[in-house]
């Protein structure tokens, strides 16, 4: 894509790049997570909040973000650790400004450089470990939904 | 309160092919009930929607307490929430994230009223529905008639022009809804509210309704207060779908002080009223209730005229009555009819004779 279209050449070596291919990538991982809880939410909810004199936008804001909250943020944090461990999408869009942890993981192993590896692969496991304390603290609170 | 409640003119809505609710008319006074009944698929839920917004009609003109809301001559279609209608669904849709006070007061803090107001408001509300004290508990906290109430007090803590109830009480246990019939009916009266009401359950439009109006395949059959809808059924799915009547094909053979006299397929002479009007030799139906005919044993003595002769089929005691099946004998096709009765005579294959009385009988006309 970046290659074929003139005016996304500029984007090619920036973060937004990544961001955009990883978006791509694993958009359809993302809709499977998120589609059960979507289609749990019977249309009478919706409708019950627009007859009460709720607009479009103000049920989708007060109803069902709400609702759907515990399956967006546990779909966010499934995609997360699967970002913080992918290279093979940015081994082939990466610039030395935009290296990843994952990327820099391989060019290390390709050097033959295993402390770097074990440093990084400890803060990759930590930071895994850090996000999935919040969310789940987070979602406890909030998973009365059921 | 008399004045204008509920317009609906020429209503037709459609999915694809399907007719689903076809050229509906009815007016509504203020502070009226009027009940839709009809088996399901009938239409009824579908003019609830198109009434609320959130259907849009393929034609139509519907107005709301003087404040037209439809009219597709002139392409007007307001969306729900400019309706300020109350509904409560058959799921009753109560917010799942949402405490029993945040529910109610959703339509009140969204209209932007005071705190303070808004407090007053739903305390008045719940009261109203008799849940005071448990405005913190979350809806999966409370029983299914508990999560009913607070959707009626959602649906009326802001003061809506029209109550649309679709099936609000068939969700609930048998014994519970036969006395939140009544309590909605109180309910009603208390606040003096239009309300329209979709239901299939012929008990709980006869308690709650001012006006039925029977719906089958997406057209209003007919329109009138309860005791005339069932008195006077206009026609035969009308007769059936209230107080499941006796069916019997006749013919009109003369008039008699105002009955008809009518003889059926089978050759029995039947007297019969009628609100229709019927010239001699035209074909009919002639209509009776189970609990109106009455059942003599082979032996004993019976009214002379309006006289079945039949076989029972089956027969089982339902505490109190019997309900006997009984085969008309003569039919030239297998043709059954139902009587409930304290009386118990004979057994299955023993021959009885049914007695209908004359005002009891009603002859409507071959048709839908």
């Amino acid at each position: 894509m970046f290659l074929l279209l003139k005016p996304l050449q500029l984007l090619r070596p920036t973060l937004a790049a990544l961001v955009i291919a990883y978006i791509a990538r694993y958009i359809p991982y993302g809709y499977t997570s998120v589609t059960p809880a979507l289609m749990r939410i019977s249309e009478e909810l919706d409708w019950s909040a627009r007859v009460s004199g709720a607009s479009w936008n103000y049920t989708l804001r007060r109803i069902l973000l709400p609702i759907l909250k515990p399956s967006l943020l546990s779909t966010w944090l499934l995609l997360f650790i699967t970002f913080l461990r992918e290279y093979a999408t940015a081994i082939f869009l990466y610039v030395p400004e935009t290296r990843v942890i994952g990327v820099t993981i391989l060019e290390f192993w390709n050097q033959g450089e295993f402390g770097p590896i074990a440093a990084l692969s400890v803060i990759q496991l930590l930071l895994v470990f850090a996000s999935f304390v919040i969310l789940q603290k987070l979602l406890k609170v909030r998973l009365y939904a059921g | 309160m008399q004045g204008e409640g509920v317009i609906v003119k020429g209503l037709t809505k459609t999915f694809g092919k399907v007719v689903a609710v076809n050229n509906i008319s009815f007016e509504l006074e203020r502070g009226r009930v009027l009940t839709l009944l009809g088996p399901s698929g009938c239409g009824k839920s579908t003019t609830l929607l198109c009434i609320a917004g959130i259907e849009r009609p393929d034609s139509g003109f519907i107005s709301l307490e003087g404040k037209v809301v439809t009219d597709t001559s002139r392409k007007l279609f307001l969306p729900p929430e400019e309706r300020e209608i109350g509904m409560v669904f058959q799921s009753y849709a109560l917010w799942p994230h949402m405490t029993v006070f945040d529910n109610v007061a959703f339509p009140l803090v969204l209209r932007k009223y005071p705190k303070d107001e808004i407090r007053r408001r739903v305390r008045e509300a719940l009261a109203l529905v008799g849940l005071e004290g448990l405005e913190n508990r979350y809806p999966y906290q409370l029983s299914g008639g508990q999560q009913q109430r607070v959707a009626l007090a959602r649906a009326i803590v802001y003061e809506p022009r029209v109550l649309l109830l679709d099936e609000p009480l068939s969700n609930l246990d048998a014994k519970i809804r036969d006395h939140a019939r009544f309590w909605l009916r109180e309910f009603q009266r208390k606040l003096n509210i239009t309300v329209i009401y979709v239901t299939h359950d012929q008990a709980e439009a006869m308690v709650l309704s001012d006006k039925i109006a029977v719906m089958n395949e997406g057209k209003i059959l007919q329109i009138g207060t309860p005791k005339e809808i069932y008195e006077n059924p206009a026609s035969p799915f009308v007769a059936d779908f209230i107080g499941g009547a006796n069916l019997l094909p006749a013919v009109v053979e003369g008039t008699d002080k105002g009955y008809y006299l009518c003889r059926t397929e089978e050759g029995y002479q039947i007297t019969a009223r009628s609100p229709h009007s019927f010239k001699t030799g035209d074909r009919c139906l002639i209509s009776f209730r189970p609990i109106h005919a009455e059942i003599y044993g082979n032996d004993e003595k019976a009214p002379e005229e309006n006289i079945l002769l039949c076989e029972i089929m089956y027969k089982a005691y339902l505490g109190g009555v019997y309900d006997y099946r009984l085969l008309v004998l003569e039919a030239k096709e297998t043709r059954t009819v139902r009587v409930t009765t304290e009386k118990n005579v004979g057994d299955k294959g023993d021959k009885v004779k049914v007695y209908v009385p004359p005002r009891h009988v009603v002859a409507i006309p071959l048709g839908s």
